[in-house]
């Protein structure tokens, strides 16, 4: 078998039985993002890469117990810390700025010795679901160069669907994960909120950020979350719950599995046809379909728009020309350094977020928008505690259709739609994975979104894994 | 809810931000149907005893003494720098 066809979790075992060498396997996905440089998924690829492989092959010649992802290359979206590296956000405004320190995802991926090979193009500070928003341009699609790869983890779904990385991280702040992965055919995950910890991960709203993992298959990701989770001390969110083997969770059974089909979600969709079909095949497998309502479930996208909007506003406030990569040239106070590295940093679309959440906060305005989300936030995570009562996760499409035509949407609130399907995760802080389940009209993947009560990603994980295996063979 | 071209200017104000007068007009056009769009939860109910509460945080962790970053680490990304600060231009004369 090829060395690009192979899953994370072969990989691991060939690399430690020695039947390949991870030297071998990291120059395979060099070469392929050197090759591929035109979907423009990878920043920088990182030269030190090849250097550690070969130290973790001499380790493992040694009879030295390596950790699990020994030898296996992965890549990390651009606004993860990992020390040394430039660490941009796709921003101009930080496109010399090298972590001083790594983030703890990345030390736990090190902690597994994983060879961490370059880092994935994304929108401007996550804002965006096409990365067309980045300063290094667009990311193309990898399975149609002419469409976008969804977004803000576009560079991150693109390099896993293009084989320049065997798995990668993205984050999910709205959708960020999930729609990416619809787009190119891979699975991605949003994790429960305060499952994976943010330390070192560069904030754009803290409330509703979370990392994800980006793999080709259900079992990959599963063992990639489960070694990324955990409580940390540096992230006073994190939860303080265990960490279930996922991997052990999933039964390869889901007969008499109570899936949730939303009455306000099918609703909203374009295309009802296709997710039918897909309600009556979970049916046919045994599993019980339960329709359930969340009446404000559409409320989560302006809610969305109005919360993480005021975070971000907040969050980007320390990028003053100061303390972080760039300052404009021409200022010539400090007033001027604060506007001038600002309006030179930022593009259009992160400027247009942090006007709307200082608006949204602004005295006058608070009640009626910022607390009134939380309201209403609050109001949605009920109404999802009560419709899983009557079910163990709940199935959507991820997206509305197929991956776009680059340059398509220009208009913002019609771009913002896109997460429509998605944002409800973020809002409700539960975990929602999306895996492909076929394919549209122009022949582009579309995503079956799952999603579960908080800390039920090995429900999830246990019906995608079955989807996976068997969905294709009864059709 | 509108805003107008001085209402967009303040709030750039408020932002550190700045436009070019020419992009003004459209980028207010946008805020506006942005507003609108979020505008939606101004008919939503809200139950009177919802509370929003910041998020929850488990358990804070011990107040103990760490070893931080060094002061030259820290300095590693400024764009200006002098004996160990943030280096700006003169505030005063």
């Amino acid at each position: 078998m090829e060395i690009l066809d192979l899953s994370v979790i072969e990989l691991a075992e060939k690399i430690k039985a020695k039947e390949l060498t991870s030297e071998e396997v990291v120059k395979v996905y060099l070469k392929q993002i050197e090759d591929k440089k035109k979907l423009n998924a990878v920043i920088e690829a990182f030269d030190d890469a090849i250097e550690i492989a070969r130290s973790v092959d001499e380790r493992i010649a040694k009879g030295e117990k390596l950790g699990r992802l020994a030898g296996v290359p992965i890549i990390i979206k651009d606004n993860i810390l990992y020390e040394g590296k430039i660490a941009s956000c796709a921003s101009r405004f930080l496109k010399d700025y090298k972590a001083q320190y790594s983030s703890t995802v990345v030390k736990k991926l090190l902690k597994e010795d994983a060879i961490i090979i370059g880092r994935a193009n994304m929108d401007e500070f996550a804002m965006g679901s096409s990365t067309e928003k980045s300063y290094y341009g667009p990311t193309l699609n990898a399975l149609d160069e002419t469409r976008v790869p969804g977004g803000s983890s576009g560079g991150s779904a693109s390099a896993v669907a293009g084989k320049l990385a065997p798995c990668s991280l993205g984050t999910d702040t709205g959708g960020s994960v999930r729609q990416p992965s619809s787009y190119n055919g891979v699975v991605g995950i949003k994790p429960t909120y305060g499952k994976v910890s943010r330390f070192g991960v560069i904030a754009f709203a803290s409330s509703l950020d979370q990392v994800g993992p980006i793999t080709h298959n259900v079992k990959d990701n599963a063992l990639l979350l489960e070694i990324l989770a955990g409580n940390d001390e540096n992230d006073e969110t994190t939860l303080n719950v265990e960490v279930p083997n996922y991997l052990s969770m999933i039964t390869g059974d889901i007969k008499g599995a109570r899936i949730g089909v939303c009455n306000q979600v099918v609703s909203l969709m374009k295309d009802k046809e296709h997710f039918n079909s897909l309600v009556e095949w979970f049916k046919s497998q045994g599993a019980v379909i339960e329709y359930v309502d969340i009446p404000d479930i559409e409320l989560c996208l302006p809610v969305y728009y109005i919360l993480a909007p005021a975070e971000a506003t907040s969050n980007l406030g320390r990028f003053d020309g100061v303390k972080y990569s760039t300052r404009a040239e021409s200022a010539e106070n400090v007033n001027e350094i604060y506007r001038k590295s600002r309006s030179e940093g930022f593009g259009e679309e992160v400027k247009r977020r942090i006007m709307l959440g200082n608006f949204v906060l602004s005295s006058g305005y608070f009640d009626a928008y910022y607390n009134k989300a939380k309201k209403l936030q609050q109001k949605i995570k009920k109404q999802f505690a009560e419709a899983f009562k009557k079910c163990d996760v709940i199935i959507t499409p991820t997206t509305f259709g197929e991956a776009f035509k680059l340059g398509e949407i220009t208009d913002p609130v019609q771009m913002y739609m896109e997460d429509i399907f998605t944002i409800s995760a973020n809002i409700a802080s539960i975990p929602a994975i999306s895996i492909p389940c076929g394919k549209g009209k122009n022949n582009m993947p579309l995503g079956l979104q799952i999603l579960a009560n908080e800390n039920e990603e090995g429900k999830i994980y246990n019906v995608a894994d079955y989807f996976e295996n068997n969905y294709k063979e009864s059709n | 809810m509108k805003l107008e071209i001085e209402d967009i200017k303040h709030l750039a104000n408020l932002s550190a931000l700045e436009f070019e007068e020419e992009r003004l007009e459209k980028f207010k056009d946008e805020f506006n149907s942005i507003l609108g769009f979020v505008d939606q939860i101004s008919s939503a109910d809200v139950d009177g005893d919802l509370e929003y509460s910041p998020v929850d945080v488990e358990e804070l962790r011990e107040d103990k003494v760490r070893e931080s970053f060094a002061q030259e680490k820290i300095l590693e990304n400024a764009p200006k720098q002098k004996m160990g600060c943030f280096a700006v231009p003169l505030m005063m004369e």
